[in-house]
């Protein structure tokens, strides 16, 4: 080795191989620190996972919240509608394997209820997908399951159950076959009740089931006596605006709404169909002239003669064959005397206070099937006009619009907002003044003298003093020229108890056909077993001495038979 | 590893002695090899660790599960409940079997004088020494106290049997008879109804102070 070659060498290599040293050495280090840091992060992280990641998410199927559309209870928490999980069984008749005869047969016995014929038809069906039914049980789904047919698809779908049947049907509403609301709280408040957010809070109605079943059965009693077409019915707290039932018959089964929307069972007669509601009216008329100035004087008479207007001759239907007090008016229902009052006060007063009273607009409620009011048109509300309607003729309007307007008028005047949703308690509904304290104040003793002495006799349940009024009005031809002179609607509109009204029913009757047609004899009878029935549920207890205070009418009807002594209650 | 780094340390001169050389080896392998084992013993523990929140996991999942089937177990059950219950299915019951009215207004007392005074017969005036009580026939438990009680069938018409008779009318000392159940007498024909159908009407329809405003 040369010197200059040794030299060279021993200059290289002591640095060099301590630099290769020190570097493996570094990089050693680095990979064993690495390795400890992945470690650790691993286990920091499966320490995070253990403790901190909390509550295992879920998925799908296996947390799925069981409501799938909210339920709807009334107001002590009955159930009224509530869901179910059901599945849907469909065919693709393409991918069915096997003998599809074998199947129809195998199908026949796990959905008895359903006919071979149309399980046969989905089967051979040319297109690719069918449904064979709706609405089956898991049970059932689990058999269909079983058969394992590649050509048989189950669907879930969530299945809407009415535990009472055909209970306030119109009110509570139904679903269609895709799970929407179809008519009713179902409709109004589609989003309320499928909304993520809300859908796990059931909605709670001003609906009581026990009013209701008792509401709707006597209805139905009578609707049945008489053979009558239709019914309709409402009970409403004067003082919230709740709607504590409504009915309308004939109801259908909510389970199965069946075909078209447009069936008679399918029509709310209570929100929907506008009805000319005949002498009810006549209270009205009377508020609105004590109210506006143009009664000074309960004891001024109005003679009975039938007046001529126009090619109408208004006449009484219970003729007395004299000149009748303010309150013998309303007690014997007499059309004169309501026309003349109605005459007097003219159209501009008349109209003011039936907008006031919202029945000039479409019926209050949440509800969607809300009638629009006929009232006689703005360039034909003559003379003529202002006195039929002052007695309930020529003005159609819905039995809830009536039941509104009766619960202003008896609790001192004010207009509440009518609602079906239960208001929580204490809560402040926002009404208006319609009728001065005093008129309604009188109103009231003169509706409970009306049932006492007048056309309503036969509405006075006893102990509850009930007041209110008859209506008798023939139908409309259905040609819609004039009247059908065999065929009325008969109404009772009334509260109880007189003496500090709380609630308002309404009872209709749509053309009875067998024995009486008069509203006293057909719907003053439901009236009353309904006020028996639902005094109690209500809290309203009877009581045999209390009445209504009836002085300011002293002297100025006469009594029907010598009356009980009677000790006036002044309430407020 | 340990090895590759004695062999690196083994050939390398950092002008340290050689004793002291072997003994930077053997503590470095010592370092090593704890290290090791506590990377072992780490991820041992992590790993059992995971498991152990994985079964964790998996427990409450069923547990979620087996809820949310029981709930609509319950659900469902409820609704049959009240489907049997339904309204109409009740007024169906009365109308063919209970056959009860509602209380007539003349049935509600308002003070313990009319109470004592309800359906008295005319042979009771004589008897000051005891007053009468209208109760309910329902409540069972005051005749369990029954000695307390002067057995007395009031009645003139012979009655025949508990349920038969609207209204129960027992005689009692004066002390005894602060009962004041309001809605007595409920006219109801004892044959057909069976006892838990009478209940569970009862339980239904409640009683006035279970009602709303």
């Amino acid at each position: 080795m040369s010197p200059a070659a040794l030299a060279r060498s021993q200059i290289r290599l002591p640095g060099h191989r301590q630099m290769a040293l020190g570097l493996a050495r570094q990089r050693l280090a680095i990979g064993i620190l690495l390795f400890l840091a992945i470690t650790g992060l691993v286990g920091l992280r499966l320490v995070e996972l253990s403790l901190f990641d909390g509550a295992p998410r879920h998925t799908g199927v296996a947390a799925a919240s069981p409501h799938l559309r909210a339920d709807i209870v009334d107001r002590n928490g009955v159930t009224l509608a509530s869901s179910f999980e059901a599945y849907a069984l469909a065919a693709r008749p393409r991918d069915i394997v096997g003998n599809k005869e074998a199947l129809v047969a195998r199908l026949s016995e796990i959905l008895p209820e359903r006919d071979p014929a149309q399980i046969r038809a989905a089967l051979y069906h040319d297109g690719k997908f069918r449904y064979v039914t709706r609405r089956i049980l898991p049970e059932q789904a689990e058999a269909i399951r079983r058969l394992g047919d590649p050509g048989l698809t189950l669907e879930r779908e969530a299945e809407r159950l009415y535990p009472h049947v055909g209970l306030g049907a119109h009110l509570v509403g139904y679903t269609g076959i895709d799970g929407r609301g179809e008519g009713g709280i179902e409709r109004a408040f589609e989003e309320r009740l499928t909304a993520p957010a809300t859908r796990d809070q059931p909605l709670v109605l001003a609906m009581d089931v026990r009013v209701q079943q008792a509401l709707e059965s006597e209805l139905q009693a009578q609707m049945d006596l008489q053979q009558a077409s239709g019914a309709a019915g409402v009970v409403l707290d004067v003082h919230t605006g709740e709607v504590i039932a409504m009915a309308s018959l004939p109801a259908f089964n909510s389970n199965r709404p069946g075909g078209l929307t447009g069936m008679p069972s399918h029509m709310n007669r209570a929100t929907l169909g506008v009805y000319e509601l005949g002498s009810t009216f006549k209270a009205f008329t009377i508020a609105m002239a004590m109210d506006s100035g143009n009664l000074p004087s309960l004891a001024e008479r109005f003679p009975t003669t039938p007046i001529a207007v126009g090619r109408f001759r208004i006449s009484d239907s219970h003729p007395k064959g004299y000149p009748l007090s303010v309150p013998e008016v309303l007690i014997y229902s007499s059309n004169v005397g309501t026309a003349r009052m109605a005459e007097r006060m003219g159209r501009p007063t008349q109209e003011a206070f039936l907008r006031k009273l919202g029945l000039m607009d479409r019926a209050p409620g949440e509800i969607l099937e809300a009638g629009r009011p006929l009232a006689p048109p703005a360039n034909n509300w003559g003379l003529s006009s202002v006195m039929t309607v002052g007695f309930g003729h020529g003005i159609a309007v819905t039995p809830l619009h009536l039941a509104s307007a009766y619960a202003t008028l008896v609790n001192g005047g004010i207009r509440h907002p009518v609602t079906f949703l239960k208001r929580p308690e204490g809560a402040e509904t926002g009404g208006t003044r319609v009728f001065a304290e005093r008129t309604s104040h009188l109103l009231n003793g003169m509706l409970r003298l009306a049932v006492i002495d007048g056309t309503g006799r036969q509405a006075d349940a006893e102990g509850y003093r009930v007041g209110g009024k008859t209506g008798t009005a023939e139908k409309v031809l259905s040609n819609g020229r004039g009247y059908d002179k065999r065929r009325n609607i008969t109404t009772f509109a009334g509260a109880f108890p007189m003496d500090d009204p709380r609630y308002v029913v309404i009872a209709m009757v749509d053309d009875p056909t067998v024995g009486s047609r008069m509203a006293g004899s057909v719907a003053g009878p439901v009236f009353k077993r309904v006020v028996n029935r639902i005094a109690p549920v209500l809290n309203v207890a009877p009581d045999m001495t209390a009445e209504p205070d009836v002085s300011a009418m002293e002297g100025l009807y006469t009594p029907r038979n010598k009356p009980k002594p009677v000790t006036p209650v002044v309430t407020r | 590893m340990a090895r590759l780094m004695r062999a690196s340390d083994g050939g390398a001169d950092y002008g340290w002695g050689n004793a002291s050389s072997r003994d930077a080896g053997r503590r470095t392998w010592a370092a090593t090899a704890w290290l090791l084992a506590g990377t072992l013993v780490v991820a041992v523990t992590s790993y059992s660790l995971s498991l152990k929140v994985a079964n964790e996991r998996r427990e409450a999942e069923r547990m979620a599960r087996v809820n949310v089937s029981l709930a609509s177990d319950l659900k469902a059950m409820d609704a049959e409940l009240r489907v049997r219950m339904r309204m109409p299915q009740l007024q169906r019951w009365n109308d063919t079997v209970l056959g009860m009215v509602p209380i007539s207004a003349t049935q509600y007392l308002s003070n313990s004088v009319q109470l004592a005074d309800y359906g008295k017969p005319p042979e009771m005036a004589q008897q000051p020494s005891v007053q009468l009580a209208v109760r309910d026939m329902a409540p069972a438990a005051p005749r369990a106290v029954a000695p307390l009680l002067v057995k007395a069938e009031l009645s003139p018409a012979p009655v025949p049997e508990r349920a038969a008779v609207a209204v129960q009318r027992v005689s009692m000392p004066v002390a005894a008879a602060p009962v004041q159940a309001a809605p007595a007498g409920i006219a109801r024909p004892v044959a057909a109804a069976p006892d838990d159908l009478m209940k569970q009407v009862e339980m239904t329809f409640g009683s006035a102070d279970g009602a709303n405003h």
